[in-house]
């Protein structure tokens, strides 16, 4: 494996504010950091301290107050919502704690989505799932409606969907948060694969555990980095 | 992506049936009821638009004014349409119809009565379209004594229709050669003959005799605006200062909207009323929109649910539009399958309506293809337009909100599906208030005391002539029967249409007024007025031992008195007109009759004079009074006694309560309709709230259980859940009762007799709808208070 010099993702003094009528939250307090492609990082901390807004600016699902957000040498901090959505589909993929498949889908269905609206022909369409859903080894699942598997064949589903496109950066928000042991492992070996075949990947965890798997960790406290950990 | 947006649509429909079930069978009952409107509506206004130069044909009618009176009739004198084709160069056919060329047609041993046959000129095939399947247009009715038939009369005659032509046949007394057959004039015309005969050669008559219907054919259709600006000049030059105080109009109607906008004395059919077709319109389209709100209500409020597959969508990567033509496409397969529905719904429903609106409609009535493609085009705009807001709604949320499923506070979103609901509310009370006061006032005609006893009374009229001058001994040999009360004779049957009116010159005390007034004149016996229990207000009713009263006397109305000013009318003089010799006949007021009705409750009762006959040719119709029992035994003795005097000719009893009742036809109808369509809207709006309680229901499951726990009675919970919605309902009570209370006033105008209405209609009908929106509410929420509180607390 390895890590090339120029970072896929640099953020500098980034900041996020969430205002009700009456306080005013700091979300994310000037965070800068590098991410360089082909890196595993996983970032840590407490409840609050900004984990899940840093995962949405750098997903593109959501915008920054102030800073900088360059990916991929692009600076995308001020980007419209349409041209983030444009440079999201093509380049990122999501795998979320809570699985986050559409239950009036097939397997095979949901894994197809992304190319659908990729524009993907049909017969490339196929093709791909399908040797998605094989490296996934769900392949035999294929016609199943997502409330038909267990919470880990359901994670895998949503790693297969979330790779189909060949995303450069993968971002997983607690990605075994909702699996029992022996299946948050099993989804942990399929994200170091990933990583092992070139895709970034970038993940949200409370455990010391499958942060272990990481290169890296980024700690989090009050929207600011405090610490960060290679691992060896 | 189509196939994709398709997939998900069905797979929503299979996996949400309750609300795939309300919303789809909402929306078929709405599309059912308003294509059924539609083809009403439509059928109303195809009227007479068969005919290819319908642009260009117009109907002349006259409009009179003098001092104090006016008349509006549809017909002209016999010499009006040479005279207009001579003197209009933009006339290019003028043609006549006098309607009255009914009668017996004889033709071997085969003998029909047959009255609906007309008089007319050849050139009538120049004008209106008929289509000839035997003879030539050009020539058929050139010679008198030649009839055109219908296919229909040709084949109760013939058999066959291709026997016809060539054949003589004797109408009446007239022998006549059938020069062609024609197809059956098309129901959607605004008159409506079995045969049609040649007038006699150089046919005319005095100007103003007004007895005919006049059409012309003009070059150009804006032409009728020169002609009518003319008006004045034409009539000038041909009634020569003959009109005295009157002042005439003439009025070129346009064939096509003869049937909706006509409403004249003298019609040649029973018209439409372009109000009804107005009315009906707006009913389809808000019953529609009653339909497309359910949608619009409960896909919105299920957002929710359904916020968390947009969040996913997004961040896989739909764009907005991606996201809003899915939604899109599910309201449109969702419409379409209700519409599909609705023609089936339609076809069940048809037969019913078609015998509720005495028409004849089919679903096909535009044709296959055309109405395929009207089915598909409607029920793609229909899912659009009850998509869009769902859609733009749905669509619309920021993607991480919607990820974790916050919808946000969508207070605005509340508002506008509770303003929805009182909107379809509104509508629905007001069709239910409506409905309510047309039964009440249909109610009020038909018992309202006309000022006789209309109840077992039957009349008939005498066609024969020579019968008529044996009245007398068919009157005694009527009443030799214990069964039969009494029988009176009047020269028109009342009930029916005008009676017609006559011109007296009444005067104030002692003095003959030279302005003459127009005033409606029935001629009766002496036994007319005790037969129909009519009562006297002063005087005496004619009499057999006055020998005067036949040549001398006139009874009048308090109408009339009233309108005269006269305190004491009995004794007065009247000059009734010029008799052959040139002299002035005047007559004496020797009674006052209370004021009887002869017409619908729609005419006010006017200033009338009764006279006794002056002829045997004036008693013409016979009123009955029978007893109440064995009733069919009375009818076949007057049968048999009347056959004793007209051998040829059968007695054709009307009951006089009937012909009244007749009079309201077309309101029972237009009554009957909108009572199924308040129906159809309740029975929609309560889908709705039902969908709407339910899914309340549903998300509030968990707040439900706790509050049980917390000691929560059943009832409690019901009220918890309806509250809201019985508020929108009794708002909508609110706004409904004004509109309906306008509406209804403006159809209540129609009639010259009218209930007052009353504000408790209102509140029946809001309470009507209450109590059903309750029931509705109540069925969702009694089951979820009762519902087991460990289950739902578990569910989460």
């Amino acid at each position: 494996m390895t890590i090339q010099e120029a970072p896929m993702i640099k953020i500098t003094n980034l900041e996020k504010f969430y205002r009700t009528e009456e306080v005013e939250t700091i979300a994310l307090n000037k965070l800068s950091i590098e991410i360089a492609t082909g890196e595993f990082v996983a970032i840590m901390g407490p409840s609050g301290c900004g984990k899940s807004t840093l995962l949405n600016i750098l997903g593109m699902l959501d915008d920054p107050d102030a800073g900088s957000y360059v990916f991929n040498d692009i600076e995308v901090a001020h980007f419209t919502e349409r041209k983030r959505a444009d440079l999201r589909k093509h380049n990122i993929g999501f795998v979320f704690q809570s699985f986050n498949l559409i239950d009036e889908l097939t397997v095979f269905e949901n894994v197809e989505l992304p190319l659908i609206y990729t524009g993907v022909a049909a017969s490339e369409r196929v093709k791909r799932v399908e040797e998605v859903l094989d490296k996934m080894q769900i392949m035999h699942r294929r016609n199943h409606y997502p409330q038909q598997l267990s919470g880990g064949q359901q994670q895998r589903v949503a790693i297969a969907r979330a790779v189909v496109n060949k995303p450069k950066l993968i971002l997983a928000d607690e990605p075994t948060g909702n699996l029992d042991s022996s299946n948050g492992n099993d989804v942990m070996e399929l994200l170091t694969d990933l990583n092992e075949q070139g895709t970034t990947i970038i993940m949200v965890t409370h455990s010391e555990h499958d942060a272990r798997y990481s290169h890296r960790i980024i700690r989090l406290l009050d929207g600011q980095s405090v610490m960060e950990n290679i691992m060896v | 992506m189509l196939k994709n947006y398709l997939k998900i649509a069905w797979r929503n429909l299979i996996k949400h049936k309750v609300f795939s079930f309300i919303n789809i069978c909402g929306l078929a009952i709405g599309v059912a009821t308003f294509w059924l409107i539609i083809l009403y509506v439509a059928s109303e206004w195809s009227y007479d638009r068969y005919n290819e130069k319908a642009d260009c044909i117009f109907r002349v009618v006259q409009h009179g004014n003098w001092n104090g009176g006016k008349f509006n009739i549809a017909v002209t004198s016999a010499p009006f349409a040479p005279a207009l084709k001579n003197d209009y160069s933009e006339v290019e056919e003028a043609i006549r119809i006098d309607a009255e060329g009914g009668g017996k047609i004889t033709y071997g041993d085969k003998q029909i009565n047959e009255g609906g046959m007309a008089f007319t000129d050849n050139a009538i095939f120049n004008v209106f379209s008929y289509h000839f399947l035997y003879g030539d247009p050009h020539i058929a009715l050139l010679k008198p004594q030649s009839v055109v038939l219908t296919k229909t009369l040709a084949e109760r005659l013939f058999g066959d229709a291709a026997n016809a032509l060539g054949k003589t046949i004797q109408i009446e007394t007239s022998p006549t050669t059938i020069t062609g057959v024609i197809d059956d004039m098309p129901a959607n015309s605004h008159f409506n003959f079995t045969a049609l005969r040649s007038l006699p050669a150089n046919y005319t008559d005095k100007w103003g005799n007004s007895g005919i219907y006049t059409y012309v054919l003009l070059k150009n259709h804006d032409d009728y605006k020169k002609i009518e600006a003319s008006s004045d000049v034409f009539f000038n030059k041909y009634l020569k200062g003959d009109q005295g105080p009157m002042r005439y109009k003439m009025e070129l109607q346009p064939l096509t909207s003869i049937h909706l906008k006509s409403n004249l004395d003298y019609e040649i059919g029973s018209n439409g009323n372009i109000t009804y077709v107005y009315v009906f319109t707006a009913v389809a389209l808000l019953i529609l929109a009653i339909a497309v709100i359910n949608y619009v209500n409960l896909t919105t409020a299920r957002s929710s649910v359904r916020i968390k597959e947009v969040g996913v969508r997004k961040v896989i990567g739909s764009s907005k539009k991606q996201l809003m033509l899915m939604f899109f496409a599910e309201s449109v397969l969702l419409t379409m399958i209700a519409t599909l529905l609705a023609s089936v719904l339609i076809e069940f429903a048809l037969p019913y309506f078609n015998q509720l609106s005495g028409k004849s409609l089919i679903l096909l009535q535009f044709g296959f293809t055309k109405t395929v493609l009207a089915f598909f085009i409607f029920s793609i705009a229909t899912g659009i337009l009850s998509g869009l807001y769902p859609a733009m709604l749905l669509s619309g949320f920021r993607t991480i909100a919607a990820m974790k499923g916050q919808t946000g506070s969508l207070t605005s979103t509340v508002m506008f599906r509770k303003s929805l609901v009182v909107f379809q509310f509104i509508i629905t009370i007001v069709m239910i208030a409506g409905s309510c006061i047309i039964y009440q006032q249909l109610h009020y005609v038909m018992n309202k005391d006309l000022g006789f006893n209309k109840a077992q009374v039957l009349t008939f009229h005498i066609s024969d002539k020579t019968t008529r001058t044996k009245i007398a001994a068919i009157k005694s040999q009527l009443l030799q029967n214990p069964k039969v009360e009494s029988v009176g004779i009047a020269g028109n049957p009342i009930g029916n249409n005008n009676i017609g009116s006559g011109d007296f010159n009444l005067g104030p005390d002692g003095k003959i007024n030279p302005e003459s007034k127009i005033v409606e004149n029935l001629v009766i016996d002496e036994d007319f007025i005790p037969t129909m229990q009519i009562r006297m207000a002063r005087g005496r009713n004619f009499s057999q031992t006055m020998p005067t009263d036949k040549k001398e006397s006139i009874i009048v109305n308090e109408t009339l008195v009233n309108e005269l000013g006269w305190k004491d009318p009995v004794g007065k003089m009247v000059r009734t007109g010029v008799d052959a010799q040139g002299n002035v006949i005047t007559k004496k007021i020797i009674g006052v009759v209370k004021d009887f009705n002869t017409y619908s409750l729609q005419h006010k009762v006017a200033p009338m004079v009764l006279e006794m006959p002056a002829s045997a040719n004036d008693e013409d119709n016979l009123y009955v009074r029978i007893g109440k029992n064995k009733i069919q035994a009375t009818l076949n003795y007057i049968s048999n006694i009347y056959n004793r005097f007209d051998i040829e000719n059968k007695a054709e009893f009307h009951f006089l309560d009937q012909n009244f009742a007749n009079q309201y036809q077309s309101e029972q109808k237009q009554g009957s309709i909108l009572f199924i369509f308040t129906l159809m809207a309740i029975c929609i709006a309560c889908l709705g709230l039902f969908g709407l309680v339910t899914f309340t229901a549903e998300q509030r499951i968990k707040e439900i259980g706790i509050r049980k726990v917390l000691g929560a009675s059943v009832t409690n919970i019901v009220t918890l859940l309806s509250k809201d919605l019985m508020k929108l309902v009794l708002i909508a009570t609110i706004i409904a009762s004004p509109l309906a209370w306008y509406g209804m006033s403006k159809w209540l105008q129609s009639f010259a007799y009218r209930i007052d209405i009353q504000w408790w209609v209102f509140a029946v009908a809001g309470v009507v709808a209450i109590l059903i929106a309750f029931i509705t509410v109540s069925t969702q929420s009694v089951k979820a208070a009762t519902a087991n509180p460990a289950k739902s607390l578990k569910s989460e």
